[in-house]
């Protein structure tokens, strides 16, 4: 079978600034707000939200920064350049075993979310199994194509939650924001953690970079597409808190589509707006997942010297369908959520900063 | 190669039969609408068992008719009983009594009989399974009745077909008279029920055909059970103490004359004055702008030295009216439902951790605190006219 390709197979930096928030913005965003409230008092949970946006962003800065010193180089390349060979390809499985889990995390969530709110009767493995396939359709494709499917979504994914956020403000209490600054030290750690991992999936760029032909300014740009990412999320989370008081948003299980719900446009001619929310956020969780399994693919075939792209996604999908299929519960799929988190932060951020660190001393740049 | 595009030709196809698979579906024939649901103590429930009985009001969309139908004979509602231990489990009981099964996301009412309420920790209980389903929306309305609240889902209302609408819509028009709040949404009491605060819930009773919205049902938050209510008069203090709502009447007496004001807006504002524990000061300032709505003699209204009587006539009647409510609220049921508490955890937040265990129940700082208030009514017009007799 011949398979069309794109004439032009090169990204620019601007697609990397929308691509960012969209693999960053994905399920945890809906769960987000409950984290960090039952660990916060009011609406403290702000600082931990800005404090973990701003620490997520300089992490950003630096996967950005060592990527763009190689410019379309590989990760492989340029880790083997850094350390050695089989050392690179150490790493290079570390990170793509994170696109994989993290892909897998998303289709249980998104298939769990579904089934609660959607489909009552389907199984939660039907509703993941045609999601997973949709992915391995748009994966299956060029590239540069989920890159452009990212700039599509990316719009219309800010409009309905900037929307939901201007049609909840009738619902608005700022009394339910006060008092501030009262949570101790340790429920700021705790939120901070939390905080954190809804930051996850930066780690992309490491590879992404290499498709970017002048990465000089993909830093800068990786940046911002960040601090977007910050913002809505610090957005959200004061919506949810005075709409439901800290309380009550620590106590549902997903506080951002409960504040879908509580749209109500005066009229009364449209009463459900959550099903156009689900809708759009469900391609929110597309892009996420569908980068995040690429990343994965895009590393494993870095490391063969034939293309072996379609093999890899034939033998993953399956793999990534069972893991996602194993949590038995909601509780296990918290578990499960927390340890890819913990594994994707402390991952890039070692890898980062080592191979950082390695580069500068031994004073490796470009060939 | 023929035989192979065949084939092929035959795998498309069948694809077709997965196209048309909806593993939820369900006609819209089939569903059950459920506009309210009203929860009563069952009959047979024995002294310590509770068992509850929940009526649920079906839309029968036949009965409603078309705009070019005119009205039809056939009633457009029915109502349906079962009773048990478990709400969720009544609800499936009453799939098997209805040919269509119940469906909730588009529950408007949930009525509570006063029984019910009263019971410790019942109440909370039975709101358990709306606040947890997630068929149910966050905006459903609850309201207590006083006795039974089954009847009143029998009205039969003179202009709309389903008794819960007309019931919606006597909550929706009566907030512009003063003496009822606006009614509760059960988000709201979710949040209420964690904070383990005193709460009030708008409360029925029903005379017949007719319902009246009148006065307000008090929960205290510790048992989360009814300790009494409010009427009319004491709500009326109440909406001036919290400022909740903006809307009401208030009667004045001037020079023989009774006149009415109507309330625009009231802006009410509460401040900590005095953090000793035995005896916590709390002030309370009311904002009124109002309009003169109805007199009785004949009087000139615009004179500046009229206004100000009428204003510190009215003043002294709003004091007098919130003096009767937090005298009740404090001495009688003993439930902050004032909203001192609130204040207290949003600018006060380490004195409140002190005392929160003893508010409003046991060492009960809250019975002590001495709480003073004072109305400021500004009357803005006269009306359209000056004088109507001479």
């Amino acid at each position: 079978m011949e398979r069309f390709e794109y004439a032009d197979n090169s990204i620019g930096d601007r697609e990397i600034l929308v691509a960012v928030p969209s693999i960053v913005i994905g399920v945890g965003v809906l769960s987000m707000p409950r984290d960090i409230a039952s660990a916060t008092i009011a609406v403290d949970g702000i600082i931990t939200i800005v404090a973990g946006g701003l620490l997520a962003i300089l992490l950003t800065w630096f996967t950005a920064k060592l990527a763009s010193q190689f410019p379309q180089q590989n990760f492989i390349d340029y880790a083997s350049l850094i350390t050695t060979r089989p050392f690179g390809i150490v790493l290079t499985l570390l990170l793509a075993v994170q696109g994989f889990m993290l892909a897998a995390f998303e289709t249980r969530v998104i298939a769990d979310v579904a089934k609660q709110y959607l489909f009552d009767q389907t199984p939660y493995g039907a509703v993941g199994l045609s999601f997973l396939l949709v992915v391995v359709y748009a994966i299956s494709g060029s590239r540069t194509g989920l890159f452009r499917l990212n700039m599509m979504f990316f719009p219309i994914i800010l409009i309905i939650s900037i929307l939901v956020m201007l049609l909840t403000t009738g619902l608005f209490e700022g009394g339910n924001l006060l008092p501030v600054l009262k949570t101790g030290v340790s429920g700021h750690w705790d939120a901070l953690k939390q905080s954190i991992f809804s930051y996850i999936g930066f780690s992309f760029l490491l590879f992404y970079t290499s498709l970017v032909k002048k990465p000089k300014n993909v830093p800068k740009k990786a940046c911002i597409g960040m601090s977007v990412a910050v913002f809505l999320y610090a957005l959200i989370y004061v919506m949810c808190v005075a709409v439901f008081g800290n309380l009550a948003a620590g106590n549902l299980l997903y506080p951002t589509i409960e504040l879908a719900k509580n749209v109500q446009i005066p009229g009364g001619f449209f009463e459900r707006f959550e099903s156009l929310f689900f809708v759009i956020w469900i391609m929110a969780i597309f892009n996420t997942t569908a980068m995040a399994f690429d990343a994965g693919v895009f590393a494993l075939n870095s490391i063969f010297k034939k293309d072996r792209k379609m093999q890899l996604i034939f033998l993953l999908a399956p793999l990534i369908y069972i893991i996602a299929m194993l949590p038995n519960d909601i509780a296990e799929v918290s578990a499960f959520g927390v340890f890819v988190s913990y594994y994707g932060t402390t991952m890039t951020a070692i890898i980062t900063i080592l191979l950082l660190m390695i580069a500068r001393w031994r004073g490796v740049t470009k060939q | 190669m023929t035989v192979r595009r065949c084939f092929r030709i035959l795998l498309y196809l069948s694809m077709i039969f997965v196209l048309s698979g909806c593993w939820d579906r369900v006609e819209i024939e089939d569903r059950g609408f459920v506009v309210g649901i009203t929860i009563d103590l069952a009959e047979n429930s024995g002294p310590d068992e509770n068992k509850v009985a929940i009526t649920n009001q079906f839309v029968v969309p036949s009965g409603l008719g078309g705009p070019s139908q005119g009205g039809s004979e056939k009633q457009a509602f029915a109502n349906l009983t079962a009773s048990g231990k478990s709400l969720f489990a009544i609800e499936r009981e009453m799939a098997t009594l209805v040919s269509r099964a119940p469906f909730l996301p588009h529950l408007q009412l949930i009525a509570v009989s006063s029984e019910l309420a009263q019971k410790e920790n019942l109440f909370s209980d039975v709101m358990d399974l709306f606040i947890r389903d997630h068929e149910m929306r966050r905006e459903v309305d609850v309201v207590i009745v006083d006795g039974e609240a089954k009847p009143i889902l029998d009205i039969r209302p003179e202009n709309e077909q389903l008794p819960v609408m007309h019931i919606q819509s006597i909550m929706e028009n009566s907030f512009k008279n003063a003496g009822v709040i606006q009614p509760l949404k059960i988000g709201e009491l979710h949040e209420h029920l964690l904070n383990n605060r005193s709460y009030v819930i708008p409360r029925m009773i029903q005379n017949g055909n007719t319902l009246n919205y009148s006065g307000i049902g008090v929960f205290h938050g510790d048992s989360n059970q009814m300790v009494g209510t409010l009427n009319q008069e004491e709500t009326r203090g109440y909406i001036l103490i919290t400022g909740e709502q903006n809307g009401g009447n208030v009667k004045v007496e001037t020079d023989d004359e009774p006149i009415t004001l109507e309330i625009m807006s009231i802006n009410s504002s509460m401040k900590i004055t005095d953090k000793t524990k035995a005896n916590i000061g709390v002030t309370v300032n009311t904002e009124v702008e109002a309009l003169i709505a109805e007199t009785f003699g004949s009087g000139n209204m615009t004179t500046k030295g009229k206004m100000k009587e009428l204003e510190g006539k009215a003043e002294a009647k709003m004091e007098r009216l919130m003096n009767q409510t937090i005298h009740k609220v404090q001495e009688e049921l003993n439930a902050d439902i004032l909203g001192v508490n609130r204040v207290l955890n949003q600018y006060h937040y380490d004195f409140w951790q002190e005392i929160e265990k003893d508010w409003d129940h046991g060492r009960n700082y809250f019975r002590d605190a001495s709480i003073d208030v004072s109305a400021n009514v500004n009357v803005q017009s006269s009306g359209a006219a000056d004088q109507t007799k001479n």
